[in-house]
């Protein structure tokens, strides 16, 4: 059953077994699991059915450095699905090496191995559409596939794994069908969380207030339940955490101030320019397409053992189109979109193009690949049409094969875990008076170690084993992983999990430490970042959560 | 040796099957009831001409035999009228074992996990023969097997249509519209349960729901099955597709009824999506299975050899 808030009488108080707070990717999960299962279930969700200003200026705050950060109110969406509205559907489990308690990346360790989650990755799979969970060339491919660097050895990277491509999967639009059929479930759109009321000794929730906006009359709901959880995106995790002092007074479960630090996204970035000596017909950096339909692209992954050996984070790279802004890929397309810079708003601008000027013999060699190649500009927008605006099941990212064996190198690495890096609330309150957050992340030296030192090696390899040639600067590599900032809407670490409650906020079934009825289902709850994009994670341990409160109640 | 009266009319493909599987036990006679011998038809068995609807041939049919099996399976008139038949029968020999054979159909649009003793609900015509049939049956010595979707060797619109349309790439992964659960039951496990239906005793009119303990939907059902037929890769079906597919389901029926005197022509008109085949793709509901599982003993075959099969005999009519 569906239900706005904003329809319902002016007061309610309902009561539910398990509370969901959040209709995301682990919200909806949580729900679609828990169908059939006894218990009453009740999401509460901000937002409505499509993106409404209003309820996204909700997430507005500030940032304290804004070349380092997006701000947050960007690539989060408040509303039915979340950011799988918007997300881009990249999906891949994180390895064993991540959950491993590791000397060298400091505060990490989670406190449980991959093996309690594997059972659920391949539900989690299915749940983003993003087919077999099967993440290496020969799991998922029962055929002979080309190599992706041809007699391309390194005793530092596979070149094996995969990366597989939901639809991208809007949760809203792909599962809100079967929330609104079950009997069990009662969806609530417009429901504001304001309020985490706990009990007098701060043991237990005793109940939420929900509101609907001031411009729709202020509403409530409030409701007791069994069960509470908290299912929102990272920062949000940590902003309600920390609003609700009336009974702990540092916030829920931030006895040792902990919530809203260990702020972690991805360092991710663009470098160098990767030259191969054989013919392009020996490297493919496109998407193979498994036989269930799903888009799948091989990377470049940082061996275990020589993040041990080298005492650095997870890293894993792809090979990319040569830099735009470089007429030597002779591609007409990369060359029309150079051409087309004024055309292209800001923000895009910046990744394609960086800040570089234009020069005059630039833009006429540009011109000149246009000129020879009209039709693989022409090809190239059909095929975005075609495999992108209008098919269910997207092409992925845009791919150009260059006219030269020359690439570029698209990397994302794990960001250890800092203390320093957090979110706070910050003097400025929302609509319902609700404070908003200020995000100050921050990286490491040991985030440029694992960067440089990975691209490092991998420059080596490519020289020794004669495919090729990787120039790069390494003095700007800093520089290079912090040009467009934190990687945008993986927000991880707020809430995180662990046995000591002096170093984390949830135990290892993910309830609040002290409190013993409220769980979180988010990437707040990640001890550390891996170098995998969260969603397929946050899933599984949504998962893994609805079957710990089946067995629990 | 127990003397067992098979018929099917129609396509009588499931009949066909009973009727082969029955040569192989040393303690059946199978008699196979149409007016045509099916080619398909294994030469153990004896062929008894009659018409199947005929109340006086049904009669003197089941007077010479100790059991009757029937495999009805698509013409709801045919359903009704070979029912009629085959219970006033019945009546006179009220010790002789019938086997119905019935479906899920009856259930109508009901979503949930559904034993036998779900209420029934007819919404089409179908369904409404199914459930006249079966309270026709509700005083004699039956056993109703409720089918699920039938799939396998022989199973033309699960199996040899879907092939069809995953191959042409008209099915394929549907998204929401494929969150239905595919009650499937592969062919030889609906021919097992006719056969256990005939020994086991003590059974006045008894219910059976039967499809396999695998529960899929029919997305799953879909990618699977393509893959097994080399229908790669798998399609996604976009909503939009889907809605084309229905308003064209009408016009490509009419073009198959005109072309329908020759087999040639009617290949050649692409195979119609109906709407109702769309409704069942997300129908939500499971069929109930354990009381097959505890006094048929049914094991089923498992979802993997079954598509492998089914694909097979695909590839093989091709």
């Amino acid at each position: 059953m569906q239900i706005d808030l904003r329809n319902m009488p002016a007061t309610q108080d309902w009561k539910t077994d398990v509370c969901i707070i959040g209709a995301g990717a682990a919200g909806i999960t949580l729900a679609l699991e828990l169908m059939d299962s006894g218990l009453d279930v009740l999401v509460l969700e901000s937002g409505g059915m499509k993106a409404e200003p209003a309820t996204q200026a909700l997430y507005a705050g500030t940032v304290s450095d804004e070349h380092l950060h997006s701000p947050p109110d960007k690539y989060r969406q408040r509303r039915l699905g979340g950011s799988t509205t918007i997300w881009g559907g990249r999906c891949m489990p994180f390895d064993e090496i991540d959950f491993e308690s590791r000397s060298y990346v400091a505060h990490s360790g989670w406190p449980m191995a991959l093996q309690e989650l594997q059972p659920f990755y391949a539900r989690a799979n299915q749940l983003c559409e993003a087919g077999e969970y099967a993440y290496t060339i020969e799991q998922a491919f029962n055929r002979p596939m080309r190599p992706m660097i041809a007699e391309f050895h390194s005793n530092h990277f596979t070149t094996n794994t995969l990366e597989r491509f939901s639809c991208p999967t809007d949760f809203a639009a792909r599962y809100g069908h079967l929330l609104r059929a079950a009997k069990n479930v009662r969806l609530v759109l417009h429901a504001n969380v304001t309020r985490i009321q706990l009990n007098g000794d701060g043991l237990q929730v005793e109940s939420i207030t929900a509101s609907t906006l001031p411009e729709h009359g202020n509403k409530t709901l409030v409701v007791k339940a069994r069960h509470f959880v908290l299912a929102t995106g990272g920062i949000e995790v940590a902003r309600m955490l920390l609003a609700n002092r009336d009974v702990h007074a540092g916030g829920i479960g931030n006895h040792h101030d902990v919530v809203g630090r260990y702020y972690m996204c991805h360092l991710a970035g663009t470098v160098g320019t990767l030259t191969f000596r054989r013919s392009l017909s020996q490297v493919w950096h496109g998407y193979d397409v498994s036989d269930d339909g799903v888009y799948c692209r091989r990377r470049l992954a940082l061996r275990p053992d020589v993040q041990r050996a080298q005492g650095i984070g997870n890293f894993i790279a792809r090979l990319h189109h040569p830099r735009i802004t470089l007429p030597e890929h002779r591609n007409a397309v990369l060359s029309l979109l150079y051409l087309a810079k004024p055309l292209i708003p800001y923000e895009y601008g910046k990744r394609l193009y960086g800040e570089e000027g234009t020069p005059l013999l630039t833009w006429l060699k540009h011109l000149r690949n246009v000129l020879a190649g009209p039709f693989d500009a022409a090809g190239f927008a059909w095929h975005m049409l075609r495999d992108r605006k209008l098919a269910e099941r997207k092409f992925p990212s845009i791919i150009i094969k260059p006219k030269a064996p020359l690439f570029s190198l698209d990397f994302h690495a794990e960001q250890e875990p800092n203390p320093a890096s957090r979110i706070t609330l910050g003097n400025e309150r929302d609509a319902l008076g609700i404070p908003r957050v200020n995000v100050d992340w921050r990286y490491t030296s040991g985030d440029v170690s694992t960067v440089s030192r990975a691209i490092a090696l991998l420059a080596g390899d490519i020289e020794q084993s004669g495919a090729g040639t990787f120039d790069y600067d390494p003095a700007s590599l800093e520089f290079e992983m912090t040009r467009y900032g934190a990687y945008g809407g993986h927000h991880i670490g707020t809430a995180r999990m662990g046995i000591d409650e002096r170093s984390s906020v949830v135990n290892a079934d993910c309830r609040v430490h002290g409190v013993n009825n409220l769980y979180i289902s988010s990437a707040a709850v990640f001890p550390t970042s891996s170098q995998a994009n969260p969603t397929l994670t946050i899933v599984a341990l949504a998962l893994r959560m609805a079957a710990h409160l089946r067995n629990k109640t | 040796m127990k003397r067992v009266l098979v018929f099917g009319g129609d396509t009588g493909v499931v009949a066909t099957r009973v009727a082969n599987a029955l040569t192989e036990l040393e303690w059946a006679h199978p008699l196979f009831a149409d007016t045509r011998r099916p080619a398909m038809l294994n030469a153990h068995v004896e062929h008894v001409p009659f018409i199947i609807t005929s109340p006086q041939a049904m009669m003197d049919a089941m007077r010479d035999v100790d059991a009757v099996i029937s495999c009805v399976e698509n013409n709801p008139d045919l359903i009704r009228q070979s029912a009629t038949a085959l219970f006033n029968a019945a009546q006179r020999f009220p010790e002789k074992r019938v086997v119905l054979f019935s479906s899920m159909a009856v259930y109508g649009g009901q979503e949930g996990v559904l034993d036998e003793s779900a209420a029934l609900n007819a919404v089409d015509d179908y369904a409404a023969a199914r459930i006249d049939a079966e309270s026709m049956a509700a005083n004699s010595n039956t056993v109703c097997l409720r089918g699920g979707v039938e799939y396998g060797p022989g199973s033309a619109r699960w199996s040899g249509l879907i092939a069809r349309l995953l191959m042409s790439k008209r099915l394929g992964d549907l998204g929401a519209a494929g969150d239905g659960y595919c009650n499937l039951l592969f062919m030889d496990d609906l021919v097992d349960a006719m056969i256990k239906s005939l020994q086991l005793t003590g059974m006045q009119h008894q219910v059976f729901n039967l499809c396999s303990s695998e529960r899929i939907t029919w997305n799953e059902y879909l990618i699977r099955y393509g893959v097994a037929l080399g229908a790669v890769p798998v399609k996604r079906i976009s909503r939009r597709c889907l809605k084309f597919e229905t308003r064209l389901a009408i016009p490509l029926k009419i073009a198959e009824l005109i072309l329908g005197q020759s087999n040639a022509a009617r290949l050649h008109v692409p195979a119609a999506i109906s709407p109702a085949m769309i409704r069942t793709f997300n129908q939500r509901i499971l069929m109930n299975t354990s009381k097959a599982e505890h006094l048929l003993g049914m094991k089923w075959t498992p979802l993997q050899t079954g598509l492998q099969t089914a694909a097979e005999w695909v590839r093989d009519a091709v």
